[in-house]
């Protein structure tokens, strides 16, 4: 029986999983011992991002006194919530294109990675974890959170937090999925839709960061269910801050709902994937293709 | 196909296989707006025509044709990045394309124009990289970097950046990563791409090398005739995605009328006139003619040499191989224009 878990495919999956996650944690360690200048130079970019990111909100509801329906000290809390899901992404998915798929799709290098004896979700998973130079903005999260939280007095519970880290994996799992299935047009226009993973990247960045609770219902209902972009920080940490609201998801009261459709979002992401991976597999050569010649 | 062999001892074999690569066609024309977004006009490229062969364990097989002629799909259907349209593939006994996670653990893919070594990172990282996605074993890797740091001199060059490497030696790193983990095959799609004499004679003497002493069965696609020539026993010629040719160098030789080439020098710079040779060219006070020894026998040519004067040397060799092969290529784009196989 000892035998049979240790074959397990699943078992054999994790073991790759994490010995991979150590492997990119070490090169991208060596890249900071190596390139010091450069890597600093990132993650000080990337500190100015996150504070430019929160600053502008959070000014005019300091202006305002609010907007959105929450208070300059909501606001804050869900720009922190949007910056930690933003260090997640970061941390995981940044680097070596692997949150920029249509890239990936377009450039013709999925043939290296189908020439590699692991499964393809783990690559795609582990290629872009880099700990050392992507974790800026993860850490400007944390302590933007842990800020708003005593701003706020809220009385946290360890289920609490366990909710919030959890929501926050669903949101950036939304984040991912919808990346992923608007790049899966790279298989079918791989030098068109090359870059459409930064399109859909964008909608998130310039978006997410608004409180939509005063926005009419038939927009909160958009941007929760075909454009998620209020369920990336808005929809969540108004559910952590028990501000339940309006629309289609009136009286939501717990981050399951967030990651309900994060669930359906994924699903979707590997359905539409592996059948753009079955389109590359029929008619692969971008060279014979409409819009792949380069 | 036949199948005389036992399956034991093939290393690959393609059973009736085609592949079918739609292309769109587009008029440019305004009239032609709407069909071009609603019903484009698609033309069906044939890569590869029922094809069939088998590749035996220990062999080192040469891949060649002309551009489009499919060799560089068979590589990825073989690897399989790519499904056939129709017929059977399988490299070790597995397919490629259900067994792809345990079969790339056996096999080795190498494109000439592509690197898997990683841009950001000095060589010796990438090794690394491929030991822990491998998951190769320390003793394993170990002897196996101590092979390639060796022979195909590594050393200098393990602690620098992949993007500072010239193109030889990004190939040597890059023949030498894909040896790491003790590959079965090897598919080499162009490797000898873009480098100069002195590499190519280093790559090929390596790769003739590892496949003596290893029995490592390698499949090379390459232009370069005299290259594939240097390296394989064997040459399967594809046209048009059928086998137009599938054997020995020599015998492809012989297929195109053992045609060799005579070198001619004269006291003269203008050539003289040869019934039934062709000339070539000439550079300055040699000549240079195409004859087939079928057809001219040496008594016949010796007796014609002897009626030019001033023939101060003759040289006669085979006719390169690169020759015998546009040859080829031009009988099967004009059939009318020479003699096919």
């Amino acid at each position: 029986m000892a035998a049979n878990f240790k074959d397990n495919k699943h078992v054999q999956n994790m073991k790759t999983l994490f010995r991979l996650l150590g492997t990119y944690s070490k090169m991208d360690l060596m890249w900071f011992l190596r390139d010091t200048r450069y890597c600093l130079l990132q993650i000080t970019a990337d500190t100015i991002c996150a504070a430019a990111a929160v600053s502008g909100v959070f000014l005019l509801s300091v202006q305002f006194g609010g907007i959105g329906g929450m208070n300059q000290n909501e606001i804050l809390f869900m720009l922190s919530y949007a910056t930690m899901v933003d260090g997640v992404f970061a941390l995981f998915f940044t680097s070596s294109n692997t949150g920029s798929v249509s890239r990936i799709i377009g450039r013709g290098q999925l043939d290296h990675a189908v020439i590699q004896p692991v499964p393809l979700w783990i690559q795609l998973i582990t290629g872009g974890f880099s700990p050392v130079s992507g974790s800026s903005m993860l850490v400007c999260g944390i302590a933007l959170s842990v800020f708003s939280i005593q701003c706020l007095r809220l009385n946290v519970s360890a289920l609490w937090v366990a909710g919030y880290l959890f929501s926050v994996i669903c949101s950036t799992t939304i984040i991912v999925s919808f990346t992923y299935i608007v790049s899966c047009m790279a298989f079918y226009a791989p030098a068109a839709a090359e870059e459409i993973s930064e399109v859909a990247r964008d909608i998130f960045t310039s978006l997410k960061s608004y409180p939509l609770g005063g926005t009419p219902l038939l927009w909160q209902t958009v941007f929760c269910t075909v454009i998620p972009v209020g369920l990336a920080a808005w929809f969540p940490s108004s559910i952590l801050l028990s501000k339940m609201p309006d629309g289609i998801f009136a009286g939501a009261k717990f981050p399951e709902l967030t990651a309900a459709l994060a669930a359906i979002l994924l699903l979707a992401a590997i359905l539409l994937f592996k059948k753009g991976m079955n389109y590359y597999a029929k008619n692969g050569s971008p060279r014979y293709s409409g819009f792949g010649h380069r | 196909m036949q199948k005389t062999v036992h399956p034991d001892t093939r290393a690959l074999a393609i059973d009736d296989v085609s592949k079918i690569y739609m292309q769109w066609q587009r008029s440019g024309k305004v009239k032609d707006i709407l069909k071009n977004l609603m019903c484009p006009e698609k033309k069906e490229i044939k890569a590869l025509d029922h094809l069939s062969l088998e590749v035996q364990r220990g062999e080192f097989l040469a891949y060649a044709g002309a551009n489009g002629a499919g060799k560089s799909t068979t590589i990825k259907i073989l690897s399989g990045i790519l499904q056939p349209t129709s017929g059977k593939v399988e490299v070790l006994g597995m397919s490629p394309a259900a067994g792809r996670i345990e079969l790339m653990k056996r096999v080795g893919v190498l494109f000439g124009q592509r690197t898997e070594l990683w841009w950001d990172h000095p060589v010796i990282t990438s090794y690394e990289w491929k030991k822990a996605v491998w998951n190769i074993p320390n003793e394993v890797y170990e002897r196996n970097l101590r092979m390639v740091t060796e022979l195909l001199d590594l050393g200098d060059i393990l602690h620098t950046f992949a993007r500072e490497l010239s193109l030889g030696q990004r190939m040597r790193a890059d023949l030498g990563m894909l040896l790491l983990h003790d590959p079965e095959v090897i598919f080499l799609d162009e490797p000898t791409l873009g480098l100069d004499v002195l590499a190519k004679r280093q790559m090929i003497a390596f790769l003739k090398r590892f496949n003596r002493e290893k029995g490592t069965t390698i499949v090379v696609t390459s232009h370069d005739m005299d290259d594939l020539e240097e390296m394989a026993q064997r040459i399967i010629l594809l046209s048009n995605g059928k086998i137009a040719f599938d054997g020995s160098f020599d015998a492809l030789r012989q297929a195109q009328g053992s045609l060799c080439r005579i070198n001619i020098t004269t006291g003269d710079s203008n050539h003289p006139c040869l019934d039934g040779m062709k000339y070539i060219s000439s550079d300055g006070n040699v000549h240079i003619f195409e004859f087939d020894r079928t057809q001219t026998g040496m008594r016949e040519l010796l007796g014609k040499l002897a009626h030019l004067n001033s023939v101060e040397d003759i040289e006669i060799k085979k006719a390169p191989i690169e020759g015998v092969i546009a040859n080829l290529y031009l009988s099967w784009k004009n059939p009318q224009s020479q003699c096919g196989l």
